[in-house]
């Protein structure tokens, strides 16, 4: 397969008046087209600013180091011009929250069809049909561009993020949390649809799914990374990580699931700016060792693609 | 212990108040001591509502709530005082019940000094005791709501829900803005208490999982309506009505293995269809009868 997507010891770090804020350290990470890639973690695991720093929208006190290579092309070392073309254009982001993501002022339509007009220049009637026609394809009745934000629900507002990041079928999708807020049954037309548009892409389109929901993760990914503290903690194929978690931190998150045992991990995550050395699941893990307080941990390959950072896994 | 009988809230609105939109129809639960009930539907289905009459926070259109064979609505200030502090509230986003401005100690000890329980020492043993209850230490005491995070704050909410010896706790939404591990740690010390305790609860969620682990009773709402009410178990291994059938198979469960029915269709429904099932425009099984008549529950 070929990879889409090569990020290559990416570290963010931000700076704020308690000390460096460390969001991620040392990320390696390779999409492969056609693929789902989903990048699982809590609540400032830094699951968020690795898909903003892949497109470049942190904000200005964050440093960045590290290389990430869409195609032949490192991101991090183009101009905010030439970002711009590819944004929307060939990488897009789906928001995490689509209410505040959307302009309230514009006609959904409207802000569809700014994206083809800017990318494809369209004139505006022709950039109008263009927006209605997306937005049929994410299953809405063309009539819907006229409405504004506010009149859509949780759902609808989603549905017309997704539009909006179609709307210049981009090959590369982000996702941030598309189904964090919704309803079961609309959490599920949700997932459908980024289902199908990767899967109709005839292997041409790939995805960046960030989410903390391991289910959305299971029907959706084909293969998953799982982030601690800012440390992706274990990778491999989705049926392998989920038959056989190794890393004791993915064992706990796996299990924690109320459909899966409801069985808590003791204690709480790390501070980012007062991270621990050695392993940063070390207070929290039940088969430390003195030796994981000392030493980060490398990545043990255990088979095929599956690789796990853990002395003891 | 606890009963809702023919519950219903209509809200108005528009110019003259000549809109009206259903909120709540007709539901009727009872709850046992030490029973959790779990409202289970999608937002805008009237769960909340419902849990705010049962609390005492709106006053129905019709219908009465029954706090130990007494109508809540009925109640003498005096003695809405007194079942304020038999019955408590968890709201659903932890970050906006504290007051920002207030460390946690003051939060924690404003509940006691209102209904004058306690103060001074004894009103700190109470609060100590109770912090490390729910896994929290003496240290959090002086810290404001910002410093503390989603699963912490939430775990504070928790222990001032039991600072006044409740035995009734309705709780709305508690853990949807939480991490599916930080929820592992609020519901597990939430049973806890519950045992310990034997407090009854009024669990309301929309995510199938939790009330599956949670509820010893679901109700089903949709619309307004409440169309199914039964155990647990029996819920989950044989619902009746077609709504619940769907909503269990569009569940997402977390096995890579298994088969996923994802449905990327939108189903489009009227608001304004007061005649009838509510169900009907999404039901498989939809016949005239169905039309003209809104079904009543029956066993």
């Amino acid at each position: 397969m070929e990879s889409v997507l090569k990020i290559k010891d990416l570290s963010v770090n931000f700076n704020s008046k308690d000390g460096i804020v460390k969001a991620a350290n040392n990320l390696n990470l390779t999409i492969y087209s056609g693929e789902i890639l989903g990048l699982i973690g809590e609540t400032g695991s830094g699951k968020t600013v690795l898909g903003q720093a892949i497109i470049k929208i942190l904000p200005q006190t964050a440093r960045v180091t590290g290389e990430i290579w869409y195609g032949n092309r490192n991101i991090l070392a183009l101009g905010e011009e030439e970002m711009n073309k590819i944004r929307g254009k060939e990488i897009a982001l789906i928001f995490q929250n689509p209410s505040s993501s959307l302009n309230p002022s514009l006609k959904i339509g409207e802000q569809i069809a700014e994206t083809v007009q800017k990318h494809q220049g369209l004139n505006k009637k022709e950039a109008w049909e263009k927006a209605e026609a997306i937005l049929s394809q994410v299953g809405m009745p063309p009539r819907f561009a006229h409405y504004y934000p506010h009149q859509y629900s949780g759902g609808m507002r989603q549905r017309a993020m997704v539009a909006i990041c179609l709307a210049c079928q981009p090959l590369f999708y982000i996702a941030d949390e598309p189904t964090r807020g919704l309803d079961v049954t609309v959490q599920n037309q949700i997932a459908g649809l980024l289902n199908s548009i990767i899967k109709n892409g005839k292997g041409q389109r790939s995805m960046l799914l960030i989410t903390h929901d391991i289910s959305v993760a299971a029907a959706l990914t084909d293969s998953m990374a799982i982030m601690y503290a800012g440390e992706i903690v274990e990778y491999g194929p989705t049926r392998e990580v989920f038959k056989n978690p190794l890393h004791p931190y993915s064992k706990g998150l796996l299990n924690s699931h109320p459909a899966k045992g409801l069985k808590p991990i003791k204690g709480f995550s790390p501070s980012l700016i007062n991270l621990p050395e050695g392993c940063k699941f070390f207070s929290r893990c039940s088969r430390a060792e003195k030796d994981c307080q000392k030493e980060v941990p490398m990545f043990g390959r255990k088979g095929g693609k599956h690789i796990v950072r853990c002395f003891y896994a | 212990m606890l009963e809702a009988v023919n519950l219903s809230k209509s809200f108005y609105y528009g110019l003259f108040q000549r809109n009206k939109n259903d909120a709540v129809k007709n539901v009727s639960f009872k709850i046992k001591k030490g029973e959790t009930l779990c409202l289970l539907g999608e937002s805008g289905c009237g769960k909340t509502t419902a849990g705010m009459m049962i609390a005492g926070l709106i006053k129905p259109t019709s219908g009465m709530v029954l706090y130990r064979k007494e109508n809540i609505f009925k109640y003498r200030p005096k003695e809405l005082k007194k079942f304020r502090t038999r019955l408590q509230i968890i709201f659903q986003d932890p970050d906006t019940v504290l007051n920002p401005r207030w460390i946690i100690e003051k939060s924690l000890s404003e509940p006691l000094r209102i209904h004058g329980l306690a103060n001074g020492k004894e009103s700190r043993d109470r609060i100590m005791e109770l912090i490390e209850t729910v896994g929290l230490s003496h240290e959090h005491l002086n810290r404001y709501p910002f410093e503390l995070s989603g699963g912490q704050l939430q775990r504070i909410i928790l222990a001032r829900a039991l600072l006044l010896k409740p035995d009734f706790i309705v709780a709305d939404e508690p853990t949807s803005s939480l991490d599916v591990s930080v929820q592992a740690q609020i519901l597990t010390i939430f049973k806890e208490l519950q045992k310990k305790f034997q407090l009854s609860c009024l669990f309301i969620t929309h995510d199938l999982h939790v009330a599956r682990c949670i509820a010893d009773r679901i109700a089903v709402m949709y619309k307004g309506t409440m169309l199914e009410e039964g155990n647990a178990e029996d819920i989950f291994s044989n619902p009746v009505h077609p709504y619940t059938r769907g909503l269990l198979d569009s569940l997402i469960i977390p096995d890579p293995e298994a088969v996923h029915p994802l449905d990327s269709n939108i189903p489009i429904t009227s608001d304004r269809n007061y005649t009838g099932c509510k169900y009907k425009e999404l039901c498989d099984y939809r016949e005239q009868i169905c039309e003209e008549k809104e079904p009543v529950l029956k066993k």
